[in-house]
């Protein structure tokens, strides 16, 4: 019989360089095995991203996937074998290598096993995809290792205005995704989390001032109840440098109006030419406005969304 | 610096085109010869060489002693430096180490039991071998492919979380150096 190779017993950086050199599906594998085993690989940090909904689990790495379904433990299939997560017997059905269904009797004790387990093993940006599931959120954004949710998805037919507020104010990272419906006196009056991308739709509940308060990267915004005087000082807002980390924003409003959008904002025209195969070329003239410290912002306007995006370009590169 | 007379001098690959080479004496006394080239590989003998100032015309005359790799593993170790003296830089891309071929020759010279990879990857470790240190994480990680849990506690020897809780008892149960 073959000896062991004593992974445990090699000095750390050595650990490093062979835990790099795994697929996500043996690091999976391994954490599994001990408390120290996961411990070793936390470590030396794994960035993965998980795909979080209330009963799955996708786990990828670059081109690799791993997937976990948690199922009640009543269900027909019997489990296949053992594995740890947190010092407790984890019972699985193994369907590939790397699919696995995890047995529990509450599904949401599973769900919160694999996902702490998860959190203490890798490096992890979260995407939940939630329906009602506040309760999900709540874990996640209170677990000790602080994770970074990269995304929040929620998909509902109908949100309750108490969640509502509870997304809005704290979710802290990346991007804030809503698509479902909302009741139709649901009004904001709280501050907004820092997430950098938010897209609503339906987007009736947002009000002016909801809208101005908006300091995202990315917005885009459908069936809103906004109107053009209210995008007006949005974009004047902007052009007195107030909505440094905006780069792109889509609304979607009743009826556009351009005049009234533009109303006291300079609007510059950019005529461009190009040259291919020696043959010149007209481009069609580019609209866009400038702001205090140079940026420019083209803007368009496609049936009743106005678009916006800001340019890295600034006027002096012209 | 004084080499056991006894001691035959291993010649792993004769080197013509290369004319300055170097002396190493391994932890159990035997001696390798090794390039320049293929000795720049390893980063602590070529630091060590540097601060020795051994030259072209010195560098025989003074072996130099690596009382912590023996001879079985220097010869692998010499053996993998030849062959890669002359190899252009890996490619420095984020996944390189999971995507990388072993190549056949390499792959022969690593098929070992686990006790000597152990002790060849501490060596190599210890000699700062990067490209080396790569081939074996590449061996040692390869083990784990398409294996269970249970299946990789066999192969690396990992405790269950009851016998590392019985060992550190034990441990803090046994009497201190003054007790």
């Amino acid at each position: 019989m073959a000896t062991t190779f004593p992974l445990l017993m090699l000095p750390l950086l050595v650990l490093k360089e062979i835990f790099k050199s795994m697929d996500l599906w043996s690091l999976v594998n391994l954490s599994v095995c001990s408390l120290k085993t996961r411990h070793a690989i936390k470590g030396f940090p794994t960035n993965v991203y998980v795909g979080a909904r209330p009963n799955t689990f996708t786990i990828s790495q670059n081109a690799a996937t791993f997937s976990m379904n948690i199922e009640d433990e009543s269900e027909t299939e019997p489990s296949t074998e053992i594995v740890r997560m947190n010092r407790m017997a984890v019972r699985i059905t193994r369907k590939q290598n790397e699919h696995w269904i995890i047995k529990n009797s509450v599904i949401l004790d599973g769900w919160k096993l694999v996902m702490d387990h998860l959190l203490n093993t890798f490096q992890v940006d979260v995407n939940l995809e939630i329906v009602q599931e506040r309760h999900l959120f709540e874990y996640l954004i209170e677990h000790p290792t602080k994770s970074r949710i990269e995304e929040l998805n929620v998909t509902s037919d109908f949100i309750n205005d108490v969640d509502m507020k509870f997304y809005l104010e704290n979710l802290n990272t990346g991007e804030l995704c809503f698509s479902s419906n909302q009741n139709k006196t649901f009004r904001f009056n709280g501050q907004f989390g820092r997430f950098k991308v938010f897209t609503c739709s339906p987007a009736e509940w947002i009000t002016r001032e909801n809208f101005l308060s908006l300091d995202c990267e990315f917005i885009d915004l459908e069936r809103t109840s906004l109107t053009n005087e209210d995008i007006n000082m949005f974009l004047k807002k902007w052009v007195e440098g107030k909505s440094p980390e905006l780069s792109e924003m889509r609304v979607e409003i009743e009826r556009i109006d351009l005049i009234k959008i533009m109303d006291g904002i300079e609007i510059l025209k950019e005529a461009s030419s190009g040259k291919e195969n020696n043959a010149s070329f007209h481009v069609a003239s580019e609209l866009y406005i400038l702001n205090k410290d140079g940026l420019k912002g083209p803007f368009a306007t496609a049936a009743n969304t106005f678009m916006f995006e800001v340019s890295s370009d600034n006027e002096d590169d012209n | 610096m004084s080499v056991e007379p006894e001691v035959p001098i291993v010649q792993v690959e004769e080197v013509r085109e290369n004319p300055v080479l170097y002396k190493i004496i391994s932890s159990d006394n035997h001696v390798f010869t090794i390039s320049e080239h293929a000795v720049k590989l390893s980063k602590t003998l070529w630091d060590l060489i540097t601060n020795l100032g051994l030259t072209a015309e010195n560098a025989l005359d003074n072996p130099i002693p690596v009382e912590n790799v023996n001879g079985k593993n220097m010869e692998t170790i010499v053996q993998f430096c030849e062959r890669h003296k002359y190899d252009e830089e890996e490619p420095e891309y984020t996944n390189y180490i999971r995507e990388f071929v072993l190549p056949e020759w390499d792959r022969q010279l690593l098929s070992i039991d686990n006790e000597e990879l152990f002790q060849l990857i501490l060596a190599t470790n210890y000699l700062d071998i990067q490209k080396l240190m790569d081939y074996c994480c590449r061996v040692i990680g390869d083990m784990a492919k398409d294996k269970t849990p249970e299946e990789l506690r066999i192969i690396y020897g990992i405790p269950t979380d009851a016998e590392d809780d019985a060992l550190e008892r034990s441990a803090s149960d046994s009497p201190g150096p003054s007790g």
